[in-house]
């Protein structure tokens, strides 16, 4: 599979949390408003690229020094190993955030901490970047990434103009408007998940 | 035992490069985190004390102790800020303190201003997790008119006076949410109340406006 298709896969066919239905916990939590989505987005994206380009390049390294014995037993520790890169590169967004972009890292809270049992980026170093080379896994890092921040954008586009008549921050619907609450509670994006789900399915069901 | 050799050694070389990396980053984000943390901060104390010139901290030295009970060292904290009208600070305007307290669903941070008899001039919430919609309305300071929250209802109380509606108080709190007011409420009553004496003003003196 090229390069590019290997980012394209993320978005709409692997697409993590509408297809993989990985993820969904930050997914419920942080579509509540488009600066929150595009937030979690990114910040998910840089440690999916950085763990799964670095875990990538340690199973290639441990390929040259190790012999087939040898790799076989430190399989064994593989995932710890993926929990402490993943961490350190999670810490790095915290402190980075939080450093320059302190209203975000305020409002993001204790879901930036979150992102080292994000599912999705663990599933990605077990179900990808061990199995394939550098390349290709830092795309598929890209991919998944800008999948996951798709999905949050297109949940949170419609939880923030409903739930609190705003769109990107901005009042657009008007004084008049009466917020509808329960959209920009979890509740809301449970119905709204369903929903898309629902409709991708019946897509696919129809081209088939 | 040649295997749990190769292990540690994976494992120890990957912690280490980590440890490594994070703490490189960390001496340089540091002092960027403090300086918008005490932005935050000075910017709040300006809110609540707008005529201030010159803003004090008092602090006060708290043993940090260890699980024996033995004291480790004095950490100093800041218990509450001077505000000074003129900047050779000897005009004395009022006082401005932190109050935290456990809400609906967070801890809500409050910076609160009195003058110098102890009654409560602004206030400002710092920071809070409430229920969008209905907590989160706690922030909003229009003007008081008497029948909706307002932080400006809190201006010229003492803190007697600090008591929401349901609990029989003067405190219009937030409809669907007096968790939230009286959490606010009671942060800052309990607060003042610790602090009035140190900060040299009688509980007496400030109780006569009742």
């Amino acid at each position: 599979m090229s390069l590019f298709a290997e980012v394209i896969k993320g978005i709409y066919k692997e697409n993590p949390v509408f297809r993989l239905v990985l993820g969904l916990c930050p997914t419920l939590a942080l579509s509540t408003s488009m600066s929150n989505a595009i937030g979690m987005g990114m910040a998910a994206t840089f440690v999916l690229v950085c763990s799964n380009a670095i875990i990538s390049l340690l199973v290639l390294l441990f390929s040259k020094i190790l012999s087939e014995e040898g790799q076989k037993s430190i399989d064994k520790i593989r995932i710890p190993v993926y929990i402490v890169i993943i961490a350190c590169f999670v810490i790095i967004v915290e402190m980075v955030m939080s450093a320059y972009f302190p209203a975000l890292s305020e409002s993001l809270g204790i879901f930036i901490p979150l992102i080292v049992v994000n599912c999705i980026i663990l599933g990605r170093a077990e179900g990808f970047a061990n199995k394939n080379s550098v390349l290709p896994s830092i795309a598929d890092g890209i991919g998944m990434g800008l999948g996951f921040t798709a999905a949050l954008c297109s949940l949170a586009i419609v939880r923030e103009l409903l739930g609190s008549g705003k769109m990107l921050g901005h009042a657009v619907l008007g004084a008049g408007y009466k917020p509808m609450l329960i959209m920009i509670l979890p509740p809301g994006a449970f119905f709204l998940i369903g929903i898309y789900l629902g409709i991708l399915n019946w897509l696919d069901l129809r081209k088939k | 035992m040649k295997n749990i050799l190769r292990l540690s050694i994976v494992m120890t070389i990957v912690s280490l490069l980590s440890a490594f990396l994070l703490a490189e980053l960390y001496s340089i984000t540091k002092p960027k985190i403090e300086i918008q943390k005490m932005a935050k901060t000075m910017e709040a104390l300006k809110m609540v004390q707008p005529d201030a010139r010159v803003l004090v901290p008092v602090t006060q030295k708290i043993p940090v102790k260890d699980g024996a009970g033995n004291i480790l060292f004095d950490r100093e904290v800041i218990i509450y800020y001077q505000a000074f009208a003129n900047e050779d600070s000897s005009q004395l305007l009022g006082f401005a303190f932190k109050s935290e307290g456990n809400g609906y669903s967070s801890v809500i941070e409050t910076m609160v201003g009195i003058d110098t008899s102890g009654q409560i001039g602004r206030i400002k919430i710092l920071s809070q997790k409430e229920t969008p919609g209905l907590g989160t309305l706690s922030e909003d300071s229009e003007p008081f008119t008497g029948k909706k929250w307002s932080t400006k209802q809190f201006e010229g109380k003492t803190s007697k006076q600090l008591k929401v509606d349901k609990d029989g108080g003067q405190i219009v709190s937030i409809t669907g949410a007096t968790i939230t007011s009286r959490a606010i409420t009671n942060s800052i009553k309990s607060k003042l109340e610790t602090l009035l004496p140190r900060m040299g003003i009688s509980q007496d003196k400030n109780e006569e406006g009742n």
